[in-house]
């Protein structure tokens, strides 16, 4: 990184208060990059603005992610096959699949694309590694990244009638001999314009009814296709979406009711608070959250639009401090700023495979709710003391490397010290504090610092290697315990 | 750090009759060679023990997460609209166990037949909300936050703490198996949501010199820090406190004799439950997940290994908890039942009414509780199992049983309960 890294300062330069708002809300963790690029365009909105663009972001370390989880290449029949051979179970397709996910958070540029397909995949919610949808649970990802940041609308249209969305809640024997209701009542109830909209039992089984024939086999190859014998004909109707449904083929009519409860202003208000949930505050105003739903509806569900409406919005700018990562995020964020990242994930000894487990070790596994409502968005869930000890334990166990991950790079420490020697204890731990939380340490940290190594904070290193490796990891473990360490 | 807090002696446990079913339990397995075990199990010298000040009674509520099928559990083999609506489902009547007039058994609690026959399983039948709600998430949380005229988010398990003790202990009400708090359990009172005990003490624990200081450093910085993260940082210090007693007083597995299925993490959880109550914490209220009840598709083959599983559990759990089962009533809660019609998947979409289990101390078992409404059209709701009891006043028979001292009216308010008759 040459002499012009950040970190060769004493005091290193910190972002703006917004822009480290931003790009903390934003990203699964400020690291020198995202540093670098906030400020070699000049500022968030410019950064936000070419994130919003990921097709014009060159993201070389992300897109080599795909080629360390070469099975997640298989075609459905494929994948079915090593599973029928017993050579591979559906868990470790999961295993491959939340590995190959954290790995695109660690290592991806394209950071708000990341945040946002975690976003939607929360929503749109299918674990991994479950029996029925496993082998299409990849492709299902690519649909929901690919979509991302364009058209709710659109999204919705391919996830719906995806082939993994129809193994996991059971569309697939959903048909006109015999409804199976599980899809078209999630469709309402969670994807789209959610329980206060009003819709009754017979909305549930007209729901159900439009989605018949999208057929896959389950524990069979899992071929997936569209039959207009399985389609229900006839007459629908859904709150207010009526249709004669008159013809074999119903994907048309899939389309339209899909497009009118994407448009639909429950659709809106539900989306805009998730939304607000996730990136401002657990109690959102009713202030933010309409003008974000208007901002969604008036762009014809564009997700860009709403998403500029709720980062323009003072309530969003004055919402530091109030979300707590989760587990998941907070391993990430961690890791991204210690510069620790994965390069292959050869065996279970690799560190795109330990994020998995480090992040279950303090209560949430990628992809391992259980349930199709998604891990919950609010940080309350993700505050209590237990979590916290177990977080505590684990920051120090990433600053050192601890569980001695392989196939993963981390710079020569002398290559994140400052270059100018001596330093005091004190400043050491306030650069680590303006690298890893992106602020100056406070006076508390320096002290707890400086007491747990029995030394006074002004003692001085003459040199970075005069620095310990059991001093650096105890400092830094302290860094990210700091209760702003946890916040984004 | 509190101290433990002593539960009031009308909580403790009747534990003399608990004894004698213990042993007939043993025996009617057949495990005529453990009988030198049960005394010893069982002894006076043992059963003394169990009346100390802070081994008082514990409740521990099972949730079957997904919506289970009541009608596959205890099945009311009398109706013929049960057969009608369940051509390829329905359990045939000579499949039943422990079978009366009315209702039998779904063949795969073959695991608690013996608990049945000593008298310590109740199965209860039309229960459930007192207005149908087919949305598993709302209709968990309605189930689990069981104040509808309040708007607070505030368990009732939490509320059930908060009513026992003046100042409720960490581990006094505590989900195990998921990190999550259900809302059962979120309120004022403090709770606890965990895996294990072994990993909630803090940095560097086993360090006398550099351990205190982290600590103090982080006590520190996050009474400084506003807002719930500074509050949970604090009770995090108190938690990790406490968990290093506990971790040391939970044996690391069951006893010799005890086998949960291989590979289930219901069996873990209870596992990890019963470890718990042999350590004498002073826990009075469990919460356990038991998931994938959602069957919409194959029914059949599904709720066996379903039921088998929670069967198979149980049945595991109450043996490895040994002299202190006397002390412990298990119930199971689920958010709704499954629609009495087959879909087209050989499976059954969200229903309403649905059975409950009660075992283990006070219940008086053996037998079928209901105020049965029958499944002739009419008295059906939407096509389904009407509710006749609400679920709250299943609890409220527990609790009034096994927590005399309770004031029901602030855990479950406005609700009068009516009685089943299923607790002594």
């Amino acid at each position: 990184m040459g002499t012009t890294r950040r970190s060769a300062a004493v005091t290193p330069a910190t972002l703006s208060a917004r822009q480290q708002l931003v790009a903390n809300r934003f990203s699964f963790g400020v690291d020198e990059d995202v540093v670098a690029d906030m400020r070699s365009v000049g500022g968030w909105q410019q950064w936000f603005e070419r994130q919003l663009a990921p097709s014009r972001l060159v993201d070389t370390a992300g897109a080599r992610v795909s080629s360390w989880f070469p099975m997640l290449a298989d075609d459905p029949a494929a994948a079915w096959g090593r599973v029928k051979r017993e050579e591979k179970s559906a868990w470790d397709f999961g295993y491959d699949f939340s590995s190959y996910t954290l790995a695109r958070k660690l290592v991806a540029r394209r950071q708000v694309q990341e945040v946002m397909a975690d976003f939607w995949s929360n929503l749109l919610y299918i674990p991994a590694g479950e029996d029925r949808s496993f082998p299409w649970r990849r492709s299902y990802d690519d649909v929901i990244r690919r979509h991302s940041l364009g058209r709710f609308r659109m999204m919705l249209r391919e996830a719906i009638v995806h082939p993994a969305m129809s193994g996991w809640l059971n569309n697939s024997s959903n048909t006109k001999r015999g409804i199976n209701e599980n899809l078209g009542r999630e469709l309402l109830e969670l994807y789209t314009v959610g329980r206060p909209a009003g819709y009754d039992e017979a909305d549930v089984k007209s729901s159900a009814r439009i989605l018949t024939g999208f057929k896959v086999k389950v524990f069979d190859g899992y071929a997936a296709s569209y039959e207009p014998n399985d389609h229900y004909v006839g007459a629908v109707s859904v709150m207010d979406f009526t249709h004669p449904n008159s013809a074999a083929d119903g994907r048309p009519v899939v389309d339209a009711y899909l497009d009118h409860l994407a448009r639909h202003p429950a659709t809106a208000q539900r989306l805009a608070r998730r939304l607000c949930l996730r990136f401002v505050s657990d109690e959102p105003s009713d202030d933010i959250v309409t003008a974000v739903a208007a901002a969604y509806r008036a762009s014809d569900t564009d997700i860009r639009a709403t998403l500029r409406a709720m980062v323009r919005h003072p309530e969003f700018v004055a919402s530091a401090g109030q979300k707590v990562r989760t587990p998941i995020e907070d391993v990430v964020n961690c890791a991204r700023v210690l510069d620790m990242r994965p390069v292959g994930a050869t065996d279970d000894a690799a560190f795109a495979r330990h994020v998995v487990w480090m992040s279950s070790s303090v209560g949430q596994m990628q992809f391992d709710w259980p349930r199709p409502d998604g891990f919950p968005e609010t940080s309350s869930t993700w505050t209590s003391p237990a979590r916290m000890v177990r977080s505590w334990n684990i920051h120090y166990a990433l600053a050192g490397n601890w569980w001695g991950a392989k196939d993963i790079a981390i710079p020569a420490r002398a290559d994140v010290m400052p270059t100018t020697w001596p330093v005091t204890l004190g400043q050491l731990v306030d650069h680590q504090s303006r690298m890893l939380l992106g602020r100056p340490a406070t006076a508390t940290l320096r002290q707890g610092v400086a007491e747990a190594l029995n030394r006074a904070d002004t003692q001085k290193f003459d040199t970075a290697s005069a620095v310990s490796d059991w001093t650096w990891t105890v400092l830094r473990g302290a860094v990210l315990n700091s209760p702003e360490g946890m916040l984004r | 750090m509190s101290a433990p807090p002593a539960s009031t002696p009308a909580d403790d446990c009747g534990c003399d009759d608990y004894g004698v079913s213990r042993r007939s339990i043993l025996k009617a397995a057949g495990l005529a060679a453990m009988a030198g075990v049960t005394t010893s199990m069982f002894g006076d010298v043992l059963t003394s023990t169990v009346y100390g000040a802070t081994e008082g009674n514990i409740l521990v509520v099972v949730s079957l997460r997904g919506g289970a099928d009541g009608l596959s559990m205890i099945v009311p083999h009398a109706e013929s609209a049960y057969y009608a609506a369940r051509p390829t489902t329905a359990i045939a009547r000579d499949r039943l166990l422990r079978a009366d007039s009315t209702f039998g058994l779904h063949p795969a609690f073959a695991p608690l037949e013996d608990m049945w026959a000593a008298g310590q399983v109740a199965g209860l039948h039309a229960v459930g909300l007192p207005v149908p709600n087919r949305s598993h998430f709302e209709a968990m949380e309605l189930l689990e936050d069981a104040d509808p005229g309040s708007s607070a988010r505030i368990g009732w398990i939490n509320r059930m703490i908060a009513g026992l003790a003046s100042s409720p202990d960490v581990f006094d009400g505590i989900q195990i198996g998921s990190t999550v708090t259900p809302t059962s359990l979120v309120g004022p009172a403090p709770s606890l949501a965990t895996g294990g005990f072994d990993d909630l003490l803090m940095p560097f624990n086993q360090d006398p010199k550099l351990g205190p200081k982290v600590s103090a450093t982080l006590r520190s910085q996050y009474t400084a820090h506003d807002g719930p993260l500074g509050a949970a940082g604090i009770n995090a210090l108190a938690l990790a406190a406490r968990a290093g007693d506990v971790a040391g007083a939970v044996p690391a597995g069951p006893p010799s004799g005890v086998t949960y299925p291989k590979y289930s993490a219901l069996g873990e959880a209870l596992g990890t439950t019963a470890g718990l109550i042999r350590a004498k914490v002073g826990v009075k209220a469990v919460a356990v997940d038991a998931g994938g009840w959602d069957h919409h598709v194959d029914l059949g083959w599904r709720v066996e290994s379903t039921i088998k599983d929670l069967a198979s559990c149980l049945a595991a759990f109450f043996t490895d908890l040994g002299p202190e089962a006397g002390r412990v009533t298990v119930v199971t809660l689920s958010e709704f039942g499954r629609r009495l019609t087959e879909n087209g998947s050989r499976g059954v979409d969200h229903g309403y009414g649905n059975a409950v289990l009660a075992l283990g101390a006070g219940v008086v078992g053996g037998k079928y509780y209901s105020r049965w409404p029958t499944l002739g059209t009419g008295t059906q709701v939407d096509g389904d199992l009407a509710v006749t009891t609400d679920y709250r006043s299943v609890l409220m028979e527990i609790l009034r049983a096994r927590f005399p001292s309770l004031d029901l009216s602030t855990v479950f308010p406005g609700v009068t309960a009516k009685p089943l008759g299923f607790m002594r």
